[in-house]
């Protein structure tokens, strides 16, 4: 991936129009901010159509980009807003945070661990996570951001960050627990 | 700097996409050192984006959504060059302008011929005669104020959209688009160039969608209220 100075240097370009920068700024953040956009969303091709929403903000917006944030950053921002308007737009109603029951309410890391070598079962339950939750836990290690970058595509303070990272990962483990539970009976 | 138990818990995602630092990664990796159970979790969780970071399930847009996106750039660009020529023209009146005007005249027509039934009635003996197209009770055979007929303004209530075709757009392509997108012209063009369109089969998702695909043939499309 181009660097954030390289992609700097882009949005200079693409705010006085050049096309060439914009495709080059595709090119490089087309996939995690993809990847980013259907972890929170069931449907690829609602996806690939907000993809494609953010970009052309980008394209009509690279004036405003003020250079205080990563280039990545702002960009993620942009698609951070518009997940949240498609969720409004359909009404749709968050999840629970629904896993299956456990005894204790601490997951057992062991078993976390053994389950989580399974792709399809962290898929899943990624998938039973509240979207501010899977939003957070995303980008922390889908892109490996930092809390700061994370709230500040957010537009949140650190400390909800680090606290939805937090119910994130403990929802995330206690999920996984679960499905080993049901796989090997006690 | 002294991290409470919960917070050292917060930051180990942190820890485990390598982007804590400082005071704040020295704390949390003293206490996984320390805390068998924090470095199993420690473990899993890393385990869980390695697993996030390597499944590479479903592909991205890629060239296809490139291509796209520098079509409607390229639309975008255009639209922008024709606002501000048309703004700069001064023969050139905004239609949003035109249809204000075209409001405040229905409404006009309106109160004038109110308060002229109101006024004289129409058993009233020195009523003045009211032309056909005002006198609905008495004759079926009438026009409307715009001049349609009643089967001219049936079909007018089918217009689903009004567009303007793209410069240099041939009459051959505008036959083809319309055959192929199973639309017919109702009215149009209007000195502004606009055509009003009306799905032959009542089908306006699938006209929508031809729309779309007939891609630069179309200058601007308007979807008209039902």
């Amino acid at each position: 991936m181009a660097s954030d100075t390289e992609q700097r240097a882009m949005m200079d370009a693409i705010a006085t129009g050049d096309k060439q920068a914009l495709a080059g700024l595709y090119r490089a953040l087309e996939k995690p901010v993809f990847r980013f956009i259907r972890s929170r969303l069931n449907d690829p091709y609602e996806a690939g159509d907000i993809l494609h929403d953010v970009f052309m903000e980008v394209w009509r917006s690279a004036g405003r980009f003020e250079g205080r944030a990563k280039v990545q950053t702002w960009v993620f921002g942009i698609a951070y807003k518009k997940v949240i308007d498609a969720h409004r737009r359909r009404g749709r109603v968050d999840l629970t945070d629904e896993f299956p029951d456990v005894t204790d309410d601490s997951p057992d890391p062991e078993t976390c661990l053994a389950s989580a070598e399974e792709a399809a079962h962290v898929r899943h339950c990624l998938g039973t996570l509240k979207d501010d939750h899977r939003a957070a836990i995303s980008m922390a290690f889908y892109e490996d951001m930092t809390y700061r970058e994370i709230a500040e595509i957010a537009g949140v303070p650190e400390g909800t960050i680090k606290t939805r990272v937090f119910h994130a990962k403990t929802h995330l483990m206690r999920c996984l627990e679960g499905i080993m539970g049901r796989r090997v009976p006690a | 700097m002294s991290l409470e138990r919960e917070e050292i818990e917060a930051l180990l995602p942190f820890l485990a996409n390598e982007t804590l630092t400082g005071d704040e990664r020295t704390e949390v990796e003293t206490a996984v050192a320390g805390d068998p159970r924090l470095a199993s979790e420690l473990a899993a969780l890393r385990a869980i984006r390695r697993q996030m970071q390597g499944d590479e399930a479903e592909a991205s847009p890629g060239d296809l959504g490139l291509a796209r996106l520098m079509r409607d750039v390229d639309r975008d660009a255009s639209a922008a060059h024709s606002t501000t020529a048309a703004a700069n023209s001064p023969k050139v009146v905004p239609l949003s302008r035109l249809r204000i005007w075209q409001s405040a005249a229905v409404v006009v027509l309106g109160l004038g011929i109110g308060q002229a039934v109101l006024t004289t009635g129409p058993d009233d003996p020195g009523a003045v005669p009211l032309p056909p197209e005002v006198s609905l009770e008495r004759s079926t055979d009438f026009s409307l104020a715009d001049g349609a007929s009643p089967a001219e303004s049936a079909a007018m209530s089918q217009v689903a959209f009004r567009i303007i075709f793209a410069d240099g757009v041939s009459e051959a392509e505008m036959r083809a688009f319309l055959l192929n997108s199973g639309l017919e012209i109702v009215a149009g063009p209007s000195a502004m160039g606009f055509y009003d369109l009306a799905p032959l089969d009542g089908d306006r998702a699938a006209a929508r969608a031809a729309i779309t695909a007939a891609g630069p043939l179309i200058d601007t499309v308007e979807d008209m209220p039902n």
